[in-house]
């Protein structure tokens, strides 16, 4: 009886969660430019008109080109980082470490504020790469809690094996350890990816005249009144996160990386 | 073939030494034994001698080479770790060839030579399995394999069979024993289980507190024990305090025990320890000469089926006696006996 | 060997503590990523705070307290109340719903977990703006429930639900409740299975057993979520936006708003300085709280 109660309570609570995109999914099916659900009529024109005038397609390639770069930048600030701090307990890292996870304890506003200051003081307001920039050292904090949670997995064992292999520190990184954490460094780029992707306050703050991304567009478009397209950019969105995280659980254990403990243990 | 030695060699953490002038000369070819409880410095000696971690004084040679500086990926060790340390990303064959891709062999060698260990840990069919299709005696045996793919100088086992349930362990000593004899390699196990280190080893180091206890052939180990460690760490043992005399007999508790005192304790002053052996030890109603008897009582009879086990005592100390199953005793608990003594019995410093 | 195997990686890190290795060169590149890119605009901003700001213009260097005597302003302090009494609610009502949400699924099986996981992955990264788009659907006369209830006989006629600070709650409630369940989920997934069992052979049902070995065993995971909830829903600038007033404004829009449309960056900064040291030590202290209690 309370088992039921308890998965009838899940089943309410997801149907919450999901209500959202279930509306928004239902609205760009519109035929005419009214936003109506159930839709009236059933078209896809509203997603052929996203992915071919350039008033979407633009905004889409800029998004994905500066999610794309904050990315690798964030790993790639991340993961020497977690590696010395795990490898060699490097005080600087730890320091580094608790740096990069500042910017998630503070409401976003902050960091953009901190970002629009910065980038107009040293002249790169407006700029492609105050967007990028900003993005990665912002989203750093994802990569710099995944790579270290797998870390954490690889067993210390496996080091000295491969040492007593023959395996060099550089060899033992290629062949062991960076094998061992690819899932979670594709995990956390795939958050990375998503979250850059979605981001606006810092997007608007340093570059929100310029620069349109995906989100600064949206955000731009609703002052002119709601439009079937719009929500078909947001199915678009929605469906992107879901993919690629859909893809981060086939490939690793997406469980494990948002913290649970593994079963098999 | 290559014979390991260690110059008196340290190693400290911080304050606290783990390894105390350990000194230690191990002939080639042999199967070794690193014997100690946990927290020895067994683990650490180990530890060095693989390169894993660095001596803080002393020497370590593989023959004549000083190796003491030298890195573990540099020395050729082949290790079996004892939670077996496979690669979880790899399947048996890419593990156990994995030094073989460090040095870019290619492909076609690297296969050949995971078949050929496979065949000799005798388990020709897994090559392409994944490391969680395995049981975990096939891993033990994967890990081995691995270890011994390039030929090493050395065969370093870390409690190589403390993770498998105890029939398995028996019939892996054996292996390891056959595999040891059939490829000849100088090889080292670390264990804390003094039989398994009787049953496999041709020599054993019996190493507590970071120092070096006994160096010796099971045997010696056993019926020598240098001192009261390793006669109470290595099989079971009553230690009787008293001074061994020049003519051999032994004093204790104002008795002159007639036991025929070997070894190398000092005679007629200092205190000595008499080491008894329960396979040594005899219980009889009535002793024929009371030098070479102690009168003790009963104070407990287990029946183990394969033998019977009897503890009597004498005033603090305590005898384990052991009977043949299956017939009667002719005593019970509570009863006063004498206990025999062996003609010869082992003595050492007290 | 515990004393061993425990003494030795400790050993050989604390040996390579301060030595220029060659090796920790490649620390530098993330460094400078970080100090130059990030601890140098906090520090910018800290400073700009105490700037002057030219009327009508910019600002010049000064050490002025005016953007910090303008908190005195009942504009900043309502906003500063709506936007603390807004968020503790938000997170009182999200932790308490997440803790039974988080329990039940993290006893279900994988196959199950997994796709309640990334949904709320999804609304966790899809931002606010796509989030309050959807809501302003959902609520609209439109297209929203108001339909499903006049359906239902409960109304006569669809309404617009917004803008209103309902809005901004049931918007910010969905936004914040993957947060309050991930941030939950790890404890809950190591929790000890066996006590909830214990104390079903000694007679609690599943519910009692919950609420009598479950909730007090997580208190201060509890607590921690309760602050990081408090904290990223004190982060929220756009459903206020979207789905209120201007009188339902928070903090975070007013940071916004002074830095954009009323070029006001030093009091912004103050503000932002002043939203930062509330999380700041709002977290540290419930960093510290947890230790205690783990000592």
């Amino acid at each position: 009886m309370s088992a039921r109660l308890g998965r009838l309570y899940v089943c309410f609570v997801a149907l919450f969660l999901a209500m959202p995109f279930i509306v928004v999914a239902g609205v760009s099916f519109n035929e005419k430019k009214r936003l109506y659900f159930p839709p009236r009529g059933f078209s896809l024109d509203w997603y052929r008109d996203v992915v071919s005038t350039p008033e979407w397609l633009d905004p889409i390639l800029t998004s994905l080109t500066v999610a794309a770069i904050a990315t690798v930048i964030a790993i790639a600030i991340a993961l020497p980082i977690c590696f010395m701090m795990w490898r060699h307990g490097i005080l600087f890292a730890k320091a580094l470490f608790g740096l990069g996870l500042v910017p998630f304890m503070l409401p976003p506003v902050t960091s953009a504020l901190g970002f629009l200051i910065f980038w107009s003081e040293i002249g790169g307001y407006g700029s492609f790469w105050a967007t990028t920039i900003s993005h990665s050292v912002f989203l750093v904090t994802i990569p710099l809690m995944m790579i270290s949670l797998g870390l954490e997995t690889v067993d210390e064992d496996l080091l000295d094996a491969a040492a007593s292999l023959g395996a060099t520190e550089t060899e033992i990184f290629k062949t062991v350890i960076f094998p061992l954490i690819l899932p979670f460094v594709f995990g956390a780029s795939a958050f990375c990816f998503v979250l850059s992707m979605n981001e606006y306050i810092i997007a608007f703050m340093v570059a929100g005249f310029t620069v349109e991304t995906l989100p600064i567009k949206v955000v731009n478009s609703l002052r002119y009144g709601y439009s079937p397209a719009m929500a078909a950019v947001s199915v678009f969105s929605v469906l992107a996160a879901a993919g690629l995280f859909l893809l981060v659980a086939r490939f690793g254990d997406l469980l494990k990386m948002v913290g649970a403990l593994d079963k098999t243990d | 073939m290559t014979n390991l030695t260690l110059e008196n060699v340290w190693k400290r953490f911080g304050s606290f030494d783990a390894l105390k002038h350990v000194n230690l000369d191990l002939p080639s070819g042999k199967m070794i034994t690193f014997l100690g409880p946990s927290g020895s410095g067994k683990s650490t000696l180990f530890r060095l001698v693989a390169g894993l971690d660095s001596a803080s004084e002393g020497v370590v040679r593989f023959d004549d080479t000083d190796v003491t500086r030298m890195p573990a990926h540099q020395r050729n060790v082949g290790m079996v770790f004892q939670n077996y340390a496979l690669f979880p990303h790899l399947n048996v064959w890419e593990n156990i060839s994995y030094g073989l891709m460090l040095q870019r062999r290619p492909k076609a060698e690297r296969r050949a030579r995971a078949e050929e260990l496979l065949e000799l840990i005798k388990l020709p069919h897994i090559a392409d399995r994944t490391l969680n299709q395995l049981s975990g005696g096939q891993r033990q045996r994967v890990a081995i394999a691995r270890a011994l793919a390039m030929e090493p100088r050395l065969f370093l086992l870390d409690e190589p069979l403390s993770a498998l349930d105890a029939k398995l362990r028996e019939h892996m000593q054996n292996e390891l024993c056959d595999l040891q004899q059939t490829l000849g390699i100088t090889t080292i196990v670390v264990t804390h289980d003094q039989r398994e280190a009787m049953t496999m080893s041709d020599v054993v180091v019996v190493i507590d507190h970071g120092e070096i206890q006994q160096v010796g052939t099971p045997l010696e180990i056993y019926r020598k024990p240098s001192t009261p460690f390793v006669a109470d760490f290595v099989g079971t043992s009553t230690l009787l305090e008293g001074i061994a005399r020049q003519d051999g007999t032994f004093e204790f508790e104002g008795r002159r025990l007639n036991v025929g005192c070997i070894g190398e304790a000092e005679r007629d002053h200092t205190p000595s320890l008499l080491c008894l052996r329960p396979e040594q030890l005899a219980l009889r109603t009535q002793s024929d000469d009371p030098s070479h008897a102690i009168p003790v009582e009963v104070r407990l009879i287990r029946d183990l089926g394969s033998e019977i086990e009897v503890t009597a005592s004498f005033g603090k100390y305590e005898f384990l006696v052991k009977e043949p199953s299956g017939h009667s005793l002719g005593y019970s608990e509570g009863d006063r006996l004498d206990l025999l003594l062996p003609d010869h019995a082992h003595v050492m410093r007290a | 060997m515990t004393v061993q195997s425990t003494s030795v990686p400790t050993a050989a890190k604390s040996s390579s503590f301060g030595r220029l290795d060659s090796k920790n060169l490649i620390l530098i590149p993330p460094g400078i990523m970080l100090l130059v890119f990030f601890l140098c605009p906090f520090l910018i901003m800290g400073a700009v705070s105490f700037y002057y700001r030219v009327p009508d213009g910019f600002y010049e260097p000064d050490f002025v307290l005016s953007n910090y005597a303008a908190f005195f302003d009942p504009v900043f302090l309502t906003a500063l109340v709506r936007s603390l009494t807004l968020c503790a609610v938000i997170s009182v009502v999200c932790v308490s719903l997440a803790m039974p949400f988080t329990y039940l699924v993290s006893r279900m099986r994988r196959v199950v977990q997994i796709p309640i996981v990334i949904l709320l992955l999804c609304i966790l990264t899809l931002s606010e703006v796509i989030l309050g788009f959807s809501w302003t659907i959902l609520l609209s006369r439109t297209a929203g429930v108001s339909n499903i209830l006049v359906w239902l006989g409960v109304l006569d006629r669809p309404v617009s639900l917004y803008p209103s600070s309902f809005a901004i709650m049931i918007a910010m409630l969905h936004f914040c409740f993957p947060f309050a369940v991930l941030t939950i989920y790890p404890p809950i997934s190591r929790f000890d299975r066996s006590l909830p069992e214990a104390a079903a052979t000694m007679g609690a049902g599943p519910v009692r057993a919950f609420f009598t070995v479950v909730v007090p065993a997580l208190r201060g995971t509890i607590i921690s979520a309760l602050v990081l909830v408090f904290v990223f829903a004190l982060g929220a600038y756009l459903f206020p936006q979207m789905l209120g007033r201007p009188a339902d404004w928070t903090l975070s829009v007013l940071i916004t708003d002074q830095a954009i449309y009323k070029s006001n960056i030093p009091f912004a900064a103050a503000m932002s300085v002043f939203l930062c040291l509330i999380c700041f030590s709002l977290i540290l202290g419930v960093g510290k709280l947890s230790k205690k209690s783990e000592g």
